[in-house]
């Protein structure tokens, strides 16, 4: 009995100790207020690093990862009509499928809050020699023009917000800032982030785990890349030489830091690891192949794929010049249409698939035969009538590393590009010649990317007219599938011209005696729409639906 | 009150009632912000990257959140007459729920740049009736009663989260739970003329071929797409309950068979099989240049998303139901046999449930509505079962 009442005290004493804490008391390690979470260094800067994920961070982005801004334009197709590819294609921008438009548009102000946030707070963060706060102050200005730039160059002047909003506040009806009041916050900002960043990757500590965050120079590009924009001929209608001279001015800072280059393989610009090409880039480590845009967006399945869903178009393939220099469209170029393939510029072999090229060990066949008596079209192994084969008889290799086949475990980098200096060289030039013509300095610009290229310089003596001609058509060869086309387009105000031209793809009839017979066909069912209000995406329609009348609409989408 | 002895009892009753119910979903701690670990970002070399963790919200707390409200008034009448043969209950009802925990996504503007904590916003509205009626009696060993059962219920949405300039007919605020959205069929497309001067349809990215439904432009845009649709048909969930139980006995038998039915509901129909690719039945009466009144638009092959298929009010179909739901005959051994047999109890039954259904409804079970206009999901929806017992319980 003794015993049973010793135990008896023991848990009541045991109870009442137990009871004095706070039974109600959270789990520690939830934290509930963001101040305490800025009371710790390492936990803020990890809510700074947040703001990085809001980034676009690949090329096959859209409807998962089945899509690209390269099938909205004179590049490519997209065979099954993803839906978010589709609904662009058909000019239907304000059906909330329209991801580029809608997607977008959230991300972005997601990763602005985020910025405004931690530009807030880092202050009440202590100091440590870890917690730099100059460079988490770069990063985050850096990332917040980087994503106004986005929406500047989709949207035109949008809302500008630079402190995060109370809950309470989000059903506010806010109009948009002006196109200039954006541009001048992207700039105010990009400013500020080259000033307070280390220069270039090499200059962070510990790269080996730190480049490719924001640095000064990618600043720089994205300040280069933002003046060219609004230099164009969408925001320039007066073509003031003015704006040119200052986008002129950013790129020649990039070139005159002297650390950048150009990769000496043109074929390894994406899917080499480091390179003094790179300015920045979304470090993407070896990729798998099932389940991925290889396997599910790029690769038939008669490469060992599961559905092939962009077809490079001919538009695209005859920009690539002659191994001579010579546009093809030159009668002396020397190109025969029977013969397409033959000597052209070596980033074509680099870019595109095509009939009868060898590939992962075979040739790829993409012809077909004239119907037999039965009217019956045999077809080669990598074409024939179903949805998800080539509608062109082209086949993107770019962002198809030959390692990636299936079965195969080998995983092949393919880094997504923001920036690199070929960019850098482009831009310099195409806005130096707008400024001033097509002097010394646009012919060496021009002619180096050309030369790693294994192409010759520019013939001398070209008009300004024709240099710009030449200059736009580096760009779409060099920078091809590299979700480049699309806003250079935009800028340059040739949707009319580029996209709603009739696509084409080649017909590679395979004769019996063996021989490939070639003709251009045009292909109707992927016509693409362009009208003269869609230089500006609309403001989405969820967006618009929200509004009493402050948040307008872009003309044309009303 | 001698004239007054046929009724047993009658009593009037009447109740209001406002009551705090929590959330669903919401958890104890709703009012709080959390934080804690997000999706990584990569830095560094590709070959060797660096995937650096990130710290998030990862909840958006409402510090002012609240129970939600729920008034409720009744009225009811129990009565019992011709000693207790015949009872009725009846009672009149409504049901205010306000103060829905709601997510404001669709009026918050996405410049806020965040997930919106939800707030104590939205209101439902529920009225309705409830009738039962039933008589029982007795004639000598046969025993028998009839039992009947009548509900109505009508709900309205009256606030919700939606964004002001929502189209009119696109909104949902004022419409019961359940309603369909779907397009308002005009007629059929008689030939490529009547298409070329029709609005487009960008339903799906099909092109029209005659036959195919004319749907309406609501908003006259020249476009017919996913903001031409309008509330169709009645809800998902029936409005009318009805039940009908008879019971009888005599001596060692025992019989029950229950009625049930419903009404004011509507369910989507499937043209096709999703694993066939066949097209059923009723798409005989198809249309064709010949049968330009068919029950059925043209068809087109199998297995691609159809914009026919997309829910309108030409194929939402009436999917009310009588069903006879459960039978049960019994027979108990009497007394005098069991004790022969030294046993306490041997009744055999028979009974069955879902037996027969009478429906105007085409297609697997109108009880299961398909709500969604994807052929897919609704042909996997499993059918409710016909089940038939034959018991034997035996008590030692």
């Amino acid at each position: 009995m003794n015993k049973f009442i010793y135990l008896l005290s023991l848990v009541i004493t045991i109870t009442a100790v137990s009871c004095q804490k706070d039974f109600l008391q959270r789990d520690v390690g939830i934290q509930t207020d963001l101040d305490q979470v800025f009371k710790d260094p390492l936990q803020a800067s990890r809510f700074g690093d947040f703001t990085y994920t809001f980034s676009i961070n690949d090329y096959g982005r859209l409807s998962g990862y089945k899509g690209m801004t390269s099938q909205f334009t004179d590049e490519s197709i997209a065979n099954n009509a993803q839906t978010e590819v589709a609904t662009m294609n058909s000019g239907q921008w304000l059906d909330g499928g329209a991801s580029d438009v809608t997607g977008i548009y959230t991300q972005m102000y997601r990763g602005i809050r985020n910025a405004n946030l931690m530009l807030k707070m880092m202050e009440k963060t202590p100091r440590t020699p870890e917690y730099n706060v100059n460079y988490i102050k770069g990063e985050q200005l850096y990332l917040r023009a980087y994503f106004y730039f986005e929406l500047l160059r989709r949207f035109g002047g949008v809302v500008i917000l630079t402190e995060a909003q109370d809950f309470t506040a989000a059903s506010e009806d806010l109009p948009r800032n002006t196109y200039d009041e954006t541009l001048t916050q992207i700039l105010t900002d990009v400013d500020q982030a080259i000033s307070l960043l280390p220069l270039t990757n090499a200059d962070w500590p510990n790269p080996a785990a730190q480049a490719n965050r924001a640095t000064g120079a990618a600043g720089m590009a994205l300040k280069a890349r933002v003046l060219m924009f609004d230099a164009s001929p969408l925001n320039n209608t007066a073509g003031d030489a003015a704006k040119w001279q200052k986008a002129a001015a950013a790129s020649k800072a990039i070139i005159d830091l002297g650390k950048y280059s150009l990769e000496a393989n043109y074929a390894n610009v994406l899917t080499i690891a480091n390179s003094n090409e790179y300015i920045r880039i979304w470090p993407r480590g070896g990729r798998g192949f099932i389940g991925t845009y290889l396997s599910d967006f790029l690769i038939p399945t008669s490469m060992g794929g599961a559905q092939s869903n962009l077809s490079p178009v001919q538009n695209h393939v005859d920009l690539y010049e002659m191994k001579n220099g010579k546009p093809i469209t030159d009668p002396t170029s020397g190109y025969d249409p029977q013969n397409p393939y033959l000597n052209r510029d070596p980033r074509f072999y680099v870019n595109i698939l095509y009939n009868n090229v060898t590939w992962q060990g075979r040739a790829i066949e993409t012809w077909q035969t004239e119907p037999n008596a039965q009217g019956v079209i045999t077809y080669g192994r990598d074409h024939g009538t179903a949805v998800s084969v080539t509608k062109t008889s082209y086949y993107l290799k770019r962002l198809w590393p030959e390692a990636s086949r299936s079965g195969s475990t080998a995983n092949a980098l393919l880094n997504y590009v923001f920036y690199r200096y070929a960019e850098v060289l482009l831009n310099y030039a195409e806005a130096t010649n707008e400024a001033t013509g097509p002097n010394e300095e646009v012919y060496k610009s021009v002619n180096a990317v050309r030369k790693r290229a294994g192409m010759p310089d520019l013939p001398e003596g070209l008009s300004k007219d024709d240099m710009r001609a030449r200059i736009w058509n580096e760009r779409a060869v060099e920078f091809a599938f590299e979700d480049m086309r699309w806003w250079d387009i935009l800028r340059w105000k040739k949707g009319a011209a580029y996209v709603a031209k009739p696509m084409t793809g080649m017909r590679v009839i395979k004769n019996t005696n063996g021989t490939f017979s070639y003709t251009v066909v045009e292909l109707p069912a992927f016509q693409k729409v362009f009208n003269e209000h869609m230089y500006l995406y609309p403001i989405p329609r969820a967006e618009m639906n929200k509004t009493s009348g402050a948040l307008k609409q872009n003309p044309g989408w009303e | 009150m001698k004239q007054y002895e046929w009724i047993n009892m009658l009593k009037v009753r009447g109740s209001v009632g406002r009551v705090g119910l929590p959330s669903p979903g919401t958890g104890r701690f709703y009012y709080q912000n959390k934080f804690g670990a997000g999706s990584n970002v990569v830095f560094g070399n590709p070959n060797s990257n660096f995937s650096a963790p990130t710290y998030i919200q990862t909840q958006y707390g409402n510090p002012y959140v609240t129970f939600e409200e729920s008034l409720k008034k009744n009225i009811g009448l129990d009565v019992l007459l011709f000693h207790d043969k015949l009872s009725i209950t009846a009672d009149i009802f409504n049901d205010t729920r306000s103060n829905i925990l709601t997510t404001r996504s669709a009026s918050s503007f996405a410049t806020y740049g965040a997930t919106v904590p939800s707030t104590n916003y939205g209101m439902n509205y529920n009225q309705g009736y409830e009738l039962s009626v039933m008589y029982r009696d007795q004639v000598k060993d046969f025993t028998y009663s009839v039992t009947g059962n009548l509900s109505f219920a009508r709900n309205e949405r009256r606030i919700l989260d939606e964004a002001p300039g929502l189209a009119s007919n696109l909104k949902a605020t004022g419409t019961r739970l359940g309603t369909y959205f779907g397009y308002h069929v005009l007629g059929f497309y008689a030939d490529q003329n009547d298409i070329d001067k029709s609005p487009v349809n960008k339903v799906t990215s099909f092109t029209s071929i005659p036959g195919d439904f004319k749907y309406q432009d609501i908003n006259g845009d020249g476009i017919i797409n996913n903001q031409d649709v309008m509330p169709i048909g009645h809800p998902n969930i029936p409005e009318y309950n009805a039940s009908l139980n008879l019971q009888a006995g005599y001596k060692g038998f025992q019989l029950s068979v229950l009625f049930n039915g419903v009404t004011n509901v509507s369910s989507n129909v499937i043209f096709q099989s999703a694993t066939l690719g066949q097209y059923y039945g009723p798409m005989l009466d198809r249309w064709t240049p010949d049968n330009p009144n068919p029950s059925r638009p043209a068809s087109r092959p199998g297995l691609v998303a159809n914009p026919n298929e997309s829910l309108n009010d030409f194929m939402l179909q009436d999917a009310s139901y009588i069903k006879l739901r459960n039978v049960q005959l019994s027979y108990s051994l009497p007394r005098q046999v069991l004790n022969r047999l030294r046993l306490n109890g041997l009744t055999i039954l028979v009974s069955g449930q879902n037996l027969i259904t009478w429906t105007k409804f085409y297609g697997l079970d109108p009880e299961n509505t398909m709500t969604g206009n994807a052929y897919a999901p609704a042909t996997t929806t499993i059918p409710t079962t016909k089940v038939l017992n034959f018991g034997l319980n035996l008590s030692l």
